[in-house]
């Protein structure tokens, strides 16, 4: 991990602390707004106890159409979808998103659906792992399965460690 | 074997706490001095389980001396009246309603801000740094009273507070190599002592649901192809020597891939359970969405080898 991403990973740990603190204590549980974006799914995440049964898992951010299908990026949890992708206390390696690079996050995956190549995995339910490299070597990564759902997005580049370059990811086609 | 209580949900019930195995269907009460109470347990009060894919496995809603349990894959729920002496009744019930209600629900780390009418309001706290989680509860009532408490590795998995006091579940494990059979810690603290709770006078073999191995060959086929598929990535990764084996396949079956990489000397070797201890799939490295090539763009192959000196490296 470059000392960028520790920097900025530790920064999302103390803002997330930060947040429980400022809060919770006024929380009310809600149903997620009909779009919510990507750092208020990782926000709910981290300050609902009730984040299953307010409906925040379901909580479509985004869909986009490729060659593959049609896929969508919900909030998720630990295991799926955004939450997994960037929430320091999910199942994956962390990719964090902010709220500076939310939006540049979400047209990442949505480039990586309209433009990847597609390769399927023979594995139940039908899971396809969808690879964009654009014109500067930024590879962006996303698996994906036949009910149109996200598990993860990250991005590589030779020589590097780090894994959530979302403003690279859009910035050069 | 004596299977001990692995604490991994926590609400208060009056004065008391009560607590959850993570898998099995038992609960204990627990002073806010951290003397365990009572013990009940439900293995003949409702069905097994049969399907342990779905996430999070368990709803837990509390509210005053009363507390619910529910089974998410089939909405199975147990009621739990806690008397004030701190004895616990398990009854068959419906699914409650929300309101009113304290929620938590089957986490792999939380943190959060708890709050009581009655004491300081105490935070805590599951930090993760590179692949390992470390815990801690803390409060500052007035800018000067203030105490942290560290509790060393392992993530929070539920907490709860009843007047002044705080329990929190500790489960000990880092994120990898994934730990498909950590231990859990309980510990109740307060503003003047901070306590582990034992349940070594519990054991579990009794009150537990045994395993079964139902199912097990047909479904480990189709997991196959998932550790296949990951053998392939890693050979786009440059890795060579890329095998696996199955260990235990009429038990708890273990899947170890093993691989070399080309610039190190080390055998590189990661062990995938799908199977809990009741049996059921779900918290395997496929149904956790781990796959090795974000692993190793991610740079976790340099972070294990710094974990120690040994040749084998388990990631």
């Amino acid at each position: 991990m470059s000392e960028r991403t520790t920097v900025r990973l530790i920064s999302a740990i103390i803002t997330a602390t930060v947040g429980v603190v400022m809060l919770a204590s006024s929380a009310v549980a809600a149903p997620p707004p009909p779009n919510p974006t990507p750092f208020q799914c990782i926000d709910e995440f981290t300050i609902n106890d009730n984040y299953v049964g307010d409906g925040w898992v379901g909580a479509l951010v985004t869909t986009a159409s490729g060659p593959a299908g049609d896929f969508s990026l919900f909030c998720g949890d630990e295991l799926s979808g955004v939450v997994h992708v960037a929430h320091p206390q999910s199942s994956g390696t962390v990719h964090p998103v902010f709220a500076d690079t939310e939006d540049q996050f979400r047209k990442c995956w949505e480039l990586t659906i309209e433009d990847g190549e597609h390769f399927a995995i023979p594995d139940d339910p039908g899971r396809t792992r969808i690879v964009r490299t654009n014109a500067i070597g930024v590879t962006s990564t996303a698996f994906v399965d036949n009910r149109g759902f996200a598990y993860t997005l990250f991005t590589s580049e030779e020589g590097s460690d780090l894994t959530n370059n979302w403003q690279d990811c859009v910035t050069f086609i | 074997m004596t299977r001990e209580l692995q604490p991994a949900l926590v609400c208060a019930v009056g004065d008391h706490f009560l607590v959850f195995d993570h898998t099995q269907p038992v609960a204990a009460v627990v002073s806010q001095q951290g003397q365990l109470l009572s013990s009940c347990s439900w293995s003949q009060l409702i069905p097994q389980p049969s399907d342990g894919t779905v996430w999070p496995r368990l709803i837990l809603r509390a509210r005053e001396h009363q507390a619910w349990l529910t089974r998410r894959a089939d909405r199975v729920t147990v009621r739990f009246d806690v008397s004030s002496d701190g004895n616990v009744h398990a009854t068959p019930d419906a699914v409650p309603s929300d309101d009113g209600m304290a929620i938590s629900q089957s986490r792999y780390a939380r943190s959060g801000r708890l709050s009581s009418s009655s004491g300081p309001p105490w935070t805590y706290h599951s930090v993760l740094d590179s692949l390992t989680w470390s815990a801690k509860l803390d409060y500052e009532a007035d800018g000067s009273d203030f105490r942290t408490y560290e509790l060393g590795e392992g993530a929070i998995t539920g907490a709860a507070q009843s007047s002044g006091t705080v329990a929190a579940c500790v489960r000990v494990a880092h994120k990898r190599p994934w730990v498909f059979r950590p231990t859990y810690r309980f510990i109740v603290a307060s503003r003047l002592m901070v306590r582990e709770v034992s349940f070594s006078s519990l054991d579990l073999n009794s009150l537990a649901w045994p395993a079964t191995s139902r199912g097990h060959e047909e479904e480990l086929l189709k997991y196959l192809s998932y550790t296949v598929s990951e053998c392939a990535s890693l050979s786009r990764s440059g890795a060579y020597n890329v095998e696996f084996q199955v260990d235990h396949v009429n038990t708890i079956p273990a899947i170890r891939t093993k691989f070399r990489m080309p610039d190190s000397d080390m055998l590189y070797v990661r062990v995938d359970q799908p199977f809990d201890e009741l049996g059921l799939r779900g918290g395997g490295l496929r149904d956790l969405s781990v796959f090795f090539e974000e692993d190793i763009a991610a740079g976790l192959l340099r972070k294990a080898a710094g974990r120690n000196q040994d040749s084998i490296k388990y990631v």
